[in-house]
């Protein structure tokens, strides 16, 4: 139903009859209201031009002000997950402003067939640090198992990404030719590698790797 | 009765789709998906979308449409309140005077639309900033259903004014207030009038949903662009194309709500004197005793009086629904 009406109190005007297209009608005579007329139409397109001119300054001043030229970096198109290979079509380029305190992978080669070493999301700018070097062949399908310890996990600190190493398993044998993927500090002298083993595994060695139960060696000289 | 009851349900609920739902539906899709491409995360809300399990898939769109589903329950129950704001209601209280002004701008126009031509109605052109008053002619037939009569107050929008013109109909001819009868009136109309008359309503609400929701969508995605630093293009052209259908859609309002008033009158010319005859009033002679009849039952809806006049007791006829007991 229709609500209550609210009487406004325009002011009232002297009434005549005025034949108008011969029509009588009741009419008012021009007397002046004693307010000033006002359209309230302008006052609501007033509001929504200053809303427009405002945003608009607003907008080409920040625009002025970030005198930074833009560059064109890569940028992935999907997730990519940790140590997941990075291949020509997860990759797509995006104008951002150049940032002199940041830098952002530009070349496509810089990318390609290398592993990412943290989760890259869709359309953020890649830094060099977040990429490791060239996979090796079958990191897609190898296994990825991490081993924390003291600076000896580390060979002292000389042990670096794209390294290849042996893993000693307690009672298991010797897995050879394993790659390491990221070399991490985590606390006072205390580190974490991340390998990945493309050779195949038994059950016993998967359970031991994955429980960290390993030991990091050097390869041999000419092996 | 109830089968007109249940199809004024049935059109009820249609209405509420057409009404609330589509409209706030399309407005909470269109500027969720608005919000997270302006702001860069569109791809990595669909990887985000698309790693999701069917499961989780389906609980996001209920969710979706329970949220949804809440907006438009809310939207419906707020359309006396939203037609109100057109009207023009509100302003009184927060802005009285901008109010007076408003109202004062329609009575001058009215004055214009109304008057012969002459240097009276230029000098009064002149003042609403109307440079063409011989435009005015055109709309002679029309200025009755835009404008109340001249000794009537005036409603600051054109909206108000249209309503308010047909609510004055019924109390200028006859003395009633409308919108104290028609509670009673409405029981006494076809289903045939009450479909039409729902439907003229719901057009008016429809378009003064989808002026709101568009005014909204400007200023909201207006505002994530200048968060976001987004391009001046894309800000100027949401804000113009949203300020711009809101504009289009309050004027189709407007001529929704001739429409809608022409119900209004209809309603009164055709079933005001089934509704007297149901009051037990003598059935009226002339208009001078109908109009004592219908202002002695205003003063008795408006002010809780004891009805002085003598019951009718008319015939019934054969096809006539029970009498109730006496209202007073």
């Amino acid at each position: 139903m229709r609500p209550r009406r609210a009487f406004a109190a325009v002011p009232a005007t002297d009434s005549k009859v005025a034949a108008t297209n011969g029509v009588s009608m009741t009419e008012t005579t021009s007397q002046q209201p004693e307010v000033r007329p006002l359209r309230l139409t302008r006052v609501g397109a007033l509001a929504v031009l200053v809303f427009l001119v405002g945003g608009v300054i607003y907008l080409f001043a920040r625009h002025s002000l970030q005198t930074n030229p833009e560059v064109e970096v890569m940028v992935p198109v999907r997730e990519i997950r940790p140590f997941e290979v990075i291949v020509p079509g997860d990759l797509g380029v995006r104008r951002v402003p150049m940032d002199p305190g940041r830098s952002y992978v530009r070349e496509r080669a810089q990318l390609e067939n290398r592993y990412a070493l943290t989760s890259l999301l869709p359309d953020r700018p890649i830094g060099p640090e977040a990429v490791g070097p060239l996979a090796p062949a079958g990191l897609s399908s190898a296994f990825v198992f991490t081993v924390e310890g003291g600076a000896g996990v580390s060979l002292a600190g000389q042990l670096g990404r794209g390294s290849y190493v042996d893993v000693l398993l307690p009672s298991a044998g010797r897995i050879g030719n394993v790659f390491v993927l990221d070399v991490r500090a985590i606390g006072a002298d205390r580190w974490a590698v991340t390998m990945s083993v493309a050779s195949p595994l038994t059950n016993e060695q998967a359970a031991m790797l994955a429980e960290g139960r390993a030991s990091v060696v050097r390869r041999p000289v000419g092996g | 009765m109830n089968s007109v009851l249940g199809r004024v349900a049935v059109l009820l609920d249609r209405r509420f789709m057409l009404v609330s739902l589509l409209p706030v539906l399309i407005f909470v899709a269109s500027l969720s998906l608005f919000i997270v491409f302006v702001t860069d995360n569109g791809r990595a809300a669909l990887n985000w979308w698309i790693r999701l399990p069917g499961s989780l898939q389906i609980a996001f769109v209920l969710l979706f449409l329970a949220v949804v589903g809440l907006l438009a329950g809310f939207v419906d129950s707020q359309l006396r309140n939203l037609t109100q704001f057109f009207e023009g209601y509100p302003l009184e209280k927060v802005a009285p005077r901008l109010y007076d002004r408003a109202a004062a701008w329609h009575s001058t126009r009215r004055l214009v639309m109304g008057h012969p031509a002459g240097a009276a109605r230029d000098e009064a052109a002149k003042q609403i900033g109307w440079r063409k008053p011989r435009r005015a002619t055109r709309h002679q037939e029309e200025f009755w259903v835009l404008y109340p009569e001249a000794e009537r107050p005036f409603m600051p929008t054109r909206l108000g004014n249209v309503i308010r013109a047909a609510e004055d109909y019924t109390e200028l001819r006859f003395g009633a207030d409308y919108l104290l009868v028609w509670p009673r009136l409405a029981h006494l109309c076809t289903e045939r009038f009450i479909q039409d008359y729902e439907m003229e309503r719901a057009k008016v609400d429809l378009l003064l949903v989808v002026s709101t929701l568009s005014a909204l969508f400007g200023f909201v995605g207006g505002s994530t662009v200048l968060v976001v630093n987004g391009p001046i293009l894309l800000f100027a052209g949401l804000v113009l194309g949203s300020f711009g259908l809101a504009r289009v859609a309050y004027s189709s309002a407007v001529v929704a709500a001739v429409e809608y008033g022409e119900q209004i009158r209809t309603s009164m010319d055709l079933f005001r004197l089934e509704l007297l005859r149901q009051l037990r009033y003598p059935e009226p002679r002339n208009l001078a005793e109908e109009e004592r009849s219908w202002v002695e039952f205003t003063k008795i809806l408006r002010y809780g009086t004891k009805r002085r006049s003598e019951y009718e007791q008319s015939v019934p006829r054969p096809d006539d629904p029970p009498l109730g007991d006496p209202v007073v």
